[in-house]
């Protein structure tokens, strides 16, 4: 078993780090040091920094903190790492999308009952889609505002389509009376 | 210029349809992309446009299926008419500049 003594039994996320270069130089060289540094400071890769940082904060006081070094160590470690990020981000996507679909379901539900069936389907159906695509690009961190200005801009845009098809209509019968009169 | 020619909305949905059927936001991705950015409609200028044209029989549409994410909306696609193919086709000439992408003939 393995001790890391943290000064106050809490670290920072480079003290933590430091501790276990150290530990490692020691124990392993310093090349394996410098490897291990490159896996969890490797520059833009902050989820494995994160993720060796709760790692190591969760081994506190530190007993299991050799198992945690040596998947470090480990060069298949940081591809599944890479790869459960990137799944754990489809899956943040799939959430906030579900959220906010769950959120503006109903109103454009209600909206569409009001509407010419044509205008419910298309209009009302691409806002969704661009709703939706927009909480997906931003997992999450779609702002509430955004969703409410797109479901108002959306509303005044039907309004203006329902006033237009409806306008259409009444000319287009306009124009066919007095076409079947004079027949 | 040509690039900085005012075309009008209509005239670049017949033109981006030259290349198959698409639905109302496909439609004004493919035009912001096939002019560079250079023109982009907004939500409200398309699918009445869209309709507009469908009455004059330029265009012709069909639904698609109807999509649980969208609430069981279905897409709605729209294609050339043949009348809408040699409206594209007369204007072809005059927006080139703006739609480089080779046609492929529907």
């Amino acid at each position: 078993v393995i001790r890391f003594i943290a000064p106050d039994g809490a670290a920072s996320e480079e003290e933590i780090v430091i501790h276990v270069e150290r530990y490692i130089a020691g124990r392993f060289g310093s090349r394996a040091a410098s490897k291990l540094r490159g896996l969890i400071c490797s520059g833009d890769d902050t989820g494995l920094r994160n993720f060796a940082y709760k790692l190591l904060k969760a081994s506190h006081p530190w007993k299991d903190a050799e198992n945690a070094v040596r998947v470090f160590l480990n060069p298949g470690f940081a591809k599944a790492l890479r790869l459960r990020e990137r799944a754990e981000a489809e899956s943040r996507r799939t959430h906030a999308t579900q959220a906010v679909l769950r959120e503006v379901a109903p109103f454009f539900d209600v909206i569409s009952a009001l509407l010419p069936k044509r205008l419910a389907k298309e209009d009302v159906g691409e806002a969704i889609d661009y709703i939706k695509e927009q909480a997906q690009k931003y997992e999450g961190r779609f702002l509430r505002t955004l969703i409410m200005l797109k479901v108002a801009s959306t509303c005044f845009w039907l309004g203006i389509a329902t006033a237009r098809e409806i306008a259409s209509i009444v000319i287009a019968k306009a124009k066919s009376t007095p076409e079947k009169k004079a027949e | 210029m040509l690039s900085d020619m005012a075309i009008d909305p209509a005239t670049a949905i017949l033109q981006v349809l030259i290349s198959g059927e698409a639905f109302g936001i496909e439609i004004g991705k493919r035009i912001e992309e096939r002019t560079k950015g250079k023109l982009s409609f907004p939500q409200g200028t398309i699918y009445p446009l869209l309709r507009k044209l469908e009455r004059e029989g330029l265009l012709k549409s069909r639904e698609g299926e109807p999509l649980p994410e969208r609430g069981g909306r279905p897409k709605i696609f729209y294609k050339l008419t043949a009348k809408g193919a040699a409206a594209a086709m007369e204007n072809r000439e005059i927006v080139t500049g703006l739609f480089p992408n080779p046609v492929r003939a529907s």
